[in-house]
């Protein structure tokens, strides 16, 4: 009955942990998809000091956010966030507005396809 | 590099344990649902262990919800009889007075040639002297011979036999067990008096002593 109690206590735990998470990963890749629609915005607008500034902000947001999700994320996922915010920032920093805009969909595409991921809906169990 | 032998080595104790906890049966003596457990616990080590890519929790979680849904399947099989019935399944007999259970060996898709060899394992190469051959939900086969075909035993005879009991290891690889000698009411003076009379003067010498029921010891010394 003890090891009832603490495979129940445990597993109660894992399921908070599990929620807990999910909602982390939501609250944080929200902030770091409106940060990305800022800088598309600005770039829209023909403001590259601004854009500059807002991938330099997003890099710190990202540094800070994400810094646990290697933890429970697959590596190769976080790893080619990273790849694409280098070569965003890099876009932004010549002032190339087509490569800019596209890398910056798709770094908003993989943010957003974290929590995406990790929701317990049916299509994900399945 | 090193990431993988910490990986290994984190991956390995956990399995470790938790099969420590989960029991001492050996794998052919495993119900059905345990063994599907050992092979997936197997391999959901594996994978995080070699990919260090794969976040380590990724492996250690589906090892703990594995072995929390057998410890919960084992404890309502020892509650439940019913459900024992259906997580552990039922003996099913296949020989009962010498006649082979043709309909329930079809059902278990166990064929004669595999009856046969069990029955060789177990010494019996006649089907006419099982009584019963019981299938257990763990696999093996229990042969339960006619009373004209088993062999003698003491009391078939009428003779009385002394209790046995067990011999109980006093010192191993020179360590004496000091619980061990306890437990028989025995203490060291006893013991070093025992092997002085053989002149045996250091426990550090004796590599195994065990003491019977009757009290008489028996020790190996070290080779060297």
């Amino acid at each position: 009955m003890r090891m009832m109690t603490i495979i129940g206590v445990i597993l109660a735990l894992l399921i908070g942990a599990g929620y807990w998470i999910n909602y982390s990963l939501q609250e944080a890749t929200d902030q770091l998809s409106s940060q990305v629609k800022q800088i598309s915005m600005e770039i829209k607008r023909g403001d590259w000091s601004a854009a500059r500034s807002g991938s330099d902000r997003l890099q710190i947001s990202w540094e800070q956010d994400a810094r646990w999700w290697p933890i429970i994320l697959d590596h190769q996922e976080i790893d080619n966030i990273e790849f694409s915010m280098a070569r965003t920032t890099e876009y932004v920093k010549n002032k190339d507005l087509a490569l800019a805009q596209g890398q910056l969909s798709e770094l908003k595409l993989m943010v957003e396809h974290i929590p995406r991921k990790e929701k317990v809906n049916l299509e994900n169990i399945l | 590099m090193n990431l993988v032998i910490i990986r290994t080595l984190i991956l390995y104790t956990t399995v470790v344990v938790f099969l420590r906890i989960m029991g001492k049966r050996q794998i052919g003596q495993l119900q059905p649902y345990e063994l599907v457990v050992i092979i997936m616990i197997s391999e959901l080590a594996a994978i995080p262990m070699q990919n260090t890519g794969i976040p380590i929790i990724n492996g250690l979680i589906p090892i703990f919800i594995l072995f929390a849904a057998e410890e919960v399947l084992s404890y309502i099989a020892l509650k439940s009889e019913r459900a024992r019935g259906v997580i552990c399944g039922k003996p099913s007999i296949l020989i009962a007075n010498s006649r082979i259970n043709e309909e329930e060996m079809r059902r278990l898709r166990y064929n004669i040639n595999e009856l046969l060899e069990q029955l060789r394992l177990k010494d019996v190469t006649n089907i006419c002297d099982v009584e019963y051959a019981i299938l257990e939900t763990g696999g093996q086969l229990s042969v339960i011979l006619k009373s004209q075909k088993r062999p003698v035993e003491p009391a078939d005879l009428g003779v009385a036999t002394g209790y046995e009991g067990l011999s109980t290891t006093l010192v191993i690889d020179g360590h004496v067990i000091h619980e061990n000698l306890k437990q028989v009411f025995l203490n060291l003076d006893w013991l070093k008096a025992e092997l002085d009379k053989d002149g045996v003067t250091r426990f550090s010498d004796v590599f195994f002593a065990s003491v019977n029921p009757q009290g008489e010891l028996f020790y190996q010394l070290k080779q060297s």
